[in-house]
């Protein structure tokens, strides 16, 4: 069974950090570095939903979720791609948890 | 005078807004185009009594009507249009002279501002067209670049299509998505509209708004505040989002950093163009492809440039400044080639006429 060197090591950061709090944890941080958000983690409770954080506008909702792709290594569907999800961030990571715990696709030479 | 810049060529990365126009636009001045502060629309103007009579009782009779009476009827109403809209014609030839001024427009300024009133007619009952009828009717003569767009949207991560507000647009649209190419249309809701009264902007602007989405059918407007995501999902399930270079209108508010627009030189004025797309083009790796449609229902031609060479090794500013001022001065060059094709002439409610 092949996997690709990136997957692999996507495969190893997600054993290593399983627990949705760590997802969440991880989520808040791309929130905050992607948008050059000027908030500490702290400031961001975990029930806290995008709207309420310095009134982000669709653009920057974007911005947030193509990051989040990059740091997870995940595409989210494009059925996903609503904001009543991508606003809510406990429903967000427990989607990245759900996509990035499921078997990674691979090449399997026959 | 020439523009500073040369005939048709993209300003330089420095260029900023000098000082005395941008009082002047503060002021009013140099914006013709724009309401004045304390201006007041009349009761009723005579676009009013147009847009009344279109969408009712002309549009509930084309209804019945086969395609081919509109044409009759273009022939004896363009006269009647010709002699009502002397102002719009006024604003619509005090553009042309200033893109003039600026650029080389090889036609006679008085038969172009008369066509554009013709094309205005036209397109108004090629729209009736649409509302009736599937594609049939819809004669394309000419399709170029097909291919172009084919290979983009075989990479999978959709495809732009970028144009000016050109006349034969929707009817070309109506004609790729019977060749099965489905396009998801990018429009402004409230469409300012300086010509008309009070009456009309209360009653029938919204109307209108409705008309055209039966027409147009598959769009977004951009007061929809999912408009953004919407876009980007089109573009991630491969599919083609058509966006309106000039759409440089009132209702540009900068709600972010990202979405200030971006203020260049066209057509002899100084007008803002969206970036909001820009990063949606960016964010989403998508191919963005010019097009140019031109013609009317009775023969049309579609033609897809090579996609645009986008700087991606920017960041997100710098990706606007590298890019979009090519977009524009690309597209400026296809009006100045057929500019009675151009539906925009002397509609610039933001824009500020160069001195």
């Amino acid at each position: 069974m092949k996997t690709t060197s990136i997957e692999t090591t996507n495969i190893k950061t997600m054993n290593m950090e399983t627990t949705r709090d760590d997802v969440l944890a991880r989520v808040r941080r791309v929130l905050i570095d992607s948008l050059s958000l000027n908030i500490e983690e702290d400031d961001l409770r975990y029930s806290e939903s995008l709207d309420q954080v310095m009134g982000l506008d669709s653009l920057a909702v974007l911005e947030f979720t193509t990051a989040l792709e990059k740091e997870f290594g995940i595409m989210i569907e494009h059925e996903k791609l609503e904001l009543s999800l991508l606003r809510d961030l406990p429903a967000l990571a427990r989607y990245i948890q759900s996509v990035a715990a499921a078997p990674p696709a691979s090449d399997t030479p026959a | 005078m020439r523009s500073m810049f040369g005939a048709i060529e993209p300003p330089p990365k420095s260029f900023k807004m000098p000082p005395k126009l941008s009082e002047a636009r503060s002021s009013g001045e140099f914006c013709p185009a724009v309401e004045r502060p304390g201006s007041r629309r009349p009761f009723f103007a005579v676009k009013d009594f147009l847009w009344l009579f279109y969408l009712y009782p002309f549009r509930l009779t084309a209804a019945l009507l086969p395609a081919r009476l509109f044409l009759m009827f273009n022939r004896l109403v363009d006269p009647v249009c010709q002699w009502l809209t002397f102002s719009r014609k006024r604003a619509i030839r005090r553009h042309l002279e200033a893109a003039k001024r600026f650029h080389e427009i090889e036609h006679d300024l008085d038969q172009a501002t008369d066509g554009l009133i013709t094309n205005t007619v036209r397109r108004a009952t090629d729209d009736l067209i649409l509302h009736k009828l599937a594609a049939r009717g819809l004669n394309c003569t000419r399709i170029h670049g097909l291919g172009y767009l084919a290979d983009a949207l075989a990479r999978g991560k959709g495809v732009i299509l970028l144009s000016g507000h050109f006349y034969a647009h929707r009817i070309a649209r109506r004609h790729r998505e019977k060749l099965g190419y489905p396009t998801l249309s990018v429009r402004n809701g409230k469409p300012p509209d300086a010509a008309m009264g009070r009456i009309g902007q209360r009653f029938l602007h919204q109307r209108y708004v409705e008309y055209l989405h039966g027409v147009i059918r598959d769009e977004v407007l951009i007061q929809d505040p999912e408009c953004t995501l919407k876009i980007f999902k089109r573009l991630r399930e491969g599919g083609i989002v058509h966006i309106y270079l000039d759409a440089g209108g009132t209702e540009l508010r900068a709600s972010s950093e990202a979405k200030k627009p971006l203020w260049l030189p066209f057509l002899g004025t100084l007008r803002p163009f969206p970036t909001g797309f820009m990063q949606i083009a960016r964010l989403s790796g998508c191919a963005m492809i010019p097009l140019l449609c031109l013609g009317d229902s009775r023969g049309f031609t579609i033609t897809f440039d090579d996609p645009a060479n986008l700087r991606h090794d920017a960041g997100s500013e710098e990706f606007v400044t590298a890019n979009l001022p090519r977009l524009v001065a690309d597209l400026e060059s296809k009006i100045l080639k057929h500019p009675r094709e151009w539906e925009l002439w002397g509609i610039s409610e933001r824009s500020t006429y160069l001195p």
